[in-house]
């Protein structure tokens, strides 16, 4: 019985945790951050699929 | 814009990614076809064509290396080049290193594919390459570590993507682990034993066998999750965030999770419950990574019709969903109880291996090769055969395994109604297996099949286009004002943490009251680490995290503190205990061990001992009994911690095809032995052991066991110097009472033969030599 003390506590310490942490991000609101890293995987950097190229390279733009 | 940001141009090398790509295709066919052909070998035991080099013992080490260290390992290191150039906006740092990388690292696959057929090994699962190949594998190692954190410095994007966290990890990570597992001492330049014996190299190596599952074959796979799924998906991930809690909470938890290998064996209980407890906890981490790759197709699910690379993509993240969900289960004592030893284990790997790692390789390989050489695929016609054909072999051989497993498990423990086993026979469960063996075969058949279609369909596509490096200009970074990395590494998530962490050792060792002192502490710390953290800004409205992101030496420090936490609080104290050592007092009142403890093997069985490792034994034979009713009936007493003290490698095994060994001693005459190993099937009908005939032309040197000896007092085996002066008068005396009693059952033999050494040591097996008397053998009328 010890341990279903222990596991409910820690259970409802990391809930309420979790909520807490919930509500304070939507708060802040900082995701443009996230948001730009997250998009760069899906920078311009390799060829398009079918791309066949006479010369070595094809420069791209990168912001 | 600041003066100090400047346009560079920069062409990436992607000459080093072809090369790892088509290396590891062509490993992947060498790899899978081998195990193809071992799987032939458990229904047609012939297929090894009496070649002892082509034995299962010898080859499963090569399989498995192969499928793990020379496929996914070389698939792996082309997909990091790719992405990580990218992902940084920078060439890789060394051309000169990234070449030695490669050619390294095939040279070291080669010398593995010599030396395993050849029998030379250090007989530990996954880690069996000999001293000098790992000496080459941890070079070859920090030349990829170099090259790797020499681009992180001349990167040209501040900010590190998800993906260069798990590849962090993975260096870091898999360095610890092969040194530490690897800690030998030579006795020559093709053998070594290990520092660690019994209990505690147990420990060790399932420590690093579970971790490098864990930091081989998924941190750098999920590290190009995140970088070819939005790629493929042409959508960013679904969620940043959740990549930050998946990846710390995924490194931090997966490196206690070691000892769920080692359930109800000796090894100590606190240290197999810490491995069940983390084992359940990894399925949260794990499932949040699951979920965050597959909703990063939301809004273009519609690819999965159309776009082969995404169906991989599909079925390998839900395979790893699968395989993250089976492998906590397998972890819980109730459930190992009855998987542990039984196919259900192969078949839980294989789902790991052919569908999450295959398949995801098998996508950016689809994805990246056309890339590559500026062309289009070949043939999508023939990807879609290869992904039907592999998800149909692969579910084949997944099924055949679960299925096979839960039955000869329950085979095993079924007691008839007088308490006894119901099927007292092992081979009984062997023969129940034969249709399911058939149907892995098939099945790794099917994949195999699928992979060469796959490799044929790239060859062209290669073999169309023209190799391409992609050059492109890019911005670099201006360098803001920030704490350094020192300020990062104290800052305060790491305080909460180490408090979090200290307390919840505190609790395992506390008492009831202390108990619910500590819970309430720890309460309090975790609500005001998540309150703190929130609103502690490190300035400018910048987060912790996001500083630790621009900053790599911080991030890997605390990625390694992270690594380290779980490997030293299970192995350390293991390291140092002497308690299961039986103790005794003298008569002069001191405590002394007692003269009934585990004595060293002599030289002979010692010979024997290492052949049965150089032959692959403990690829089908356990030595480790559990503490069941139906394994003690089967095998005798369970085993304790202190019998396994001198075994320099331990040689538990993890798999029955045969019977446990831990108590074969004396069980059998040693005619029967001999008859056992010349012809297996003439002591055990339908047993699908290779035969070991050229144990008989061999001779054991004294010589070499004399030098194998004195290491052996290096390791911590107790053998005088008379011991080793006396070897080869011991031998042969040893090896005579052997050879004698065979000669009167008709069989000469030469009593330094390995045959007789092999013999010596079976006959040890679970007793001390004090148990065992001058007139040994003493079963001689029964060979059945």
């Amino acid at each position: 019985m010890d341990v279903l003390i222990v596991l409910v506590f820690i259970s409802l310490v990391l809930v309420v945790g979790g909520l807490i942490f919930l509500f304070r991000t939507l708060k802040e609101g900082d995701s443009e951050h996230a948001d730009r890293l997250s998009l760069l995987p899906l920078a311009k950097d390799d060829l398009a699929e079918g791309d066949n190229l006479n010369s070595q390279s094809k420069p791209k733009e990168n912001s | 814009m600041s003066a100090s940001v400047q346009t560079k141009h920069v062409v990436y090398d992607d000459g080093i990614v072809r090369a790892f790509t088509l290396a590891s295709l062509i490993f992947g066919v060498v790899g899978m076809l081998v195990g193809v052909i071992i799987a032939a070998q458990l229904s047609f035991w012939q297929a090894n064509f009496g070649i002892s080099w082509l034995s299962f013992g010898r080859l499963r080490p090569l399989h498995t290396n192969a499928a793990i260290f020379a496929f996914v390992g070389n698939a792996i290191f082309a997909g990091v080049y790719y992405s990580t150039q990218r992902l940084l906006k920078t060439r890789l740092a060394s051309d000169f290193l990234s070449w030695l990388h490669f050619w390294g690292w095939q040279a070291i696959i080669a010398a593995a594919a010599i030396t395993y057929p050849l029998g030379l090994t250090q007989g530990k699962e996954y880690a069996e390459l000999i001293w000098p190949i790992d000496l080459a594998v941890v070079v070859v190692w920090v030349v990829f570590a170099i090259n790797f954190f020499w681009t992180l410095g001349k990167r040209n994007e501040k900010n590190l993507y998800v993906a260069i966290w798990f590849y962090i990890s993975t260096i870091v990570t898999i360095a610890v682990l092969y040194i530490v597992n690897n800690l030998q001492l030579p006795t020559s330049l093709v053998h070594s034993y290990p520092i660690f014996a019994g209990v505690q190299d147990a420990l060790v190596q399932w420590w690093y066998g579970h971790n490098a599952v864990g930091f081989f074959l998924t941190t750098p796979l999920l590290g190009l999750m995140y970088y070819f799924m939005p790629k493929a998906a042409e959508r960013p991930v679904y969620s940043y965030r959740l990549s930050i809690v998946h990846f710390w909470a995924l490194i931090f938890v997966y490196i206690w999770a070691g000892p769920h290998h080692l359930l109800y064996t000796a090894l100590p209980d606190w240290a197999q419950s810490l491995g069940m407890i983390f084992s359940v906890m990894l399925w949260a981490p794990s499932w949040g990574g699951m979920l965050n790759g597959l909703l990063t197709l939301r809004g273009a699910w519609d690819k999965l019709r159309t776009d082969p690379v995404i169906k991989f993509y599909v079925v390998a993240i839900t395979f790893y969903g699968m395989s993250t969900f089976e492998g906590p289960l397998l972890s819980v004592k109730s459930v190992s109880a009855l998987a542990h030893y039984t196919d259900w284990i192969i078949g839980h790997v294989h789902g790991g291996t052919l569908g999450w790692n295959g398949f995801l390789v098998a996508g950016i390989i689809y994805w990246m090769v056309p890339r590559l050489y500026g062309t289009k695929l070949f043939s999508k016609g023939l990807a879609e055969a290869h992904f039907w054909i592999g998800t149909l072999g692969m579910l084949l051989y997944v099924v055949s395994m679960w299925v096979g497993g839960v039955s000869n498990g329950l085979f095993w423990r079924a007691l008839g109604p007088d308490g006894f086993l119901q099927y007292p026979d092992f081979i009984e469960g062997l023969r129940a297996l034969r249709f399911l063996f058939l149907m892995r075969l098939v099945g790794g058949t099917l994949y195999l099949t699928g992979f060469l279609i796959m490799t044929v369909n790239i060859f062209m596509t290669v073999a169309r286009g023209k190799a391409v490096n992609v050059e492109t200009d890019v911005v670099g970074f201006e360098k803001t004002p920030g704490p350094n990395t020192w300020k990062l590494i104290a800052g305060a998530p790491m305080v909460y943490s180490a408090i979090v962490i200290a307390l919840s050792i505190l609790l395992g060792v506390s008492g009831v009251i202390t108990s619910a002192a500590v819970l309430a502490a720890g309460a309090v710390v975790v609500v005001a680490a998540i309150l703190g953290i929130g609103v502690t800004r490190q300035g400018q409205g910048t987060t912790w995290h996001r500083f630790l992101e621009g900053k790599p030496l911080a991030f890997t420090i605390i990625a390694l503190v992270a690594i380290l936490i779980g490997g030293l609080v299970e192995i350390v104290p293991l390291v140092m205990i002497r308690s299961e050592v039986p103790m005794m007092t003298n008569a002069e009142g001191v405590m002394v061990e007692s003269p009934f403890t585990q004595q060293p093997y002599s030289p002979l069985e010692l010979a024997g001992r290492d052949i049965y490792i150089r032959e692959g034994c403990y690829t089908c034979h356990s030595q480790q009994i559990r503490p069941f009713r139906h394994e003690t009936l089967r095998y005798g007493e369970y085993s304790r911690a202190e019998e396994f003290r001198y075994d320099h490698p331990f040689q538990w095994g993890s798999k029955r095809i045969g019977p446990d060994l831990a108590r074969v001693g004396g069980k059998y005459a040693n005619l029967w032995h001999y008859l056992h190993m010349n012809d297996p099937r003439s002591t055990s009908p339908d047993s699908n052991m290779p035969a070991y005939m050229h144990l008989m032309t061999r001779q054991v040197s004294t010589d070499m066991m004399m030098a194998r000896m004195e290491v052996q007092t290096k390791v911590g085996v107790p053998y005088t110097d008379e011991d080793i002066k006396s070897a080869g008068p011991n031998i042969l005396s040893q090896g005579t009472l052997i050879a004698d009693d065979l000669l009167t059952q008709g069989v000469p033999i030469d009593p330094q033969s390995e045959m007789v050494a092999m013999i010596a040591y079976l006959q040890r097996l679970g007793r001390g030599p004090q148990a065992i008397t001058a007139e040994e053998p003493v079963a001689t009328s029964e060979v059945n």
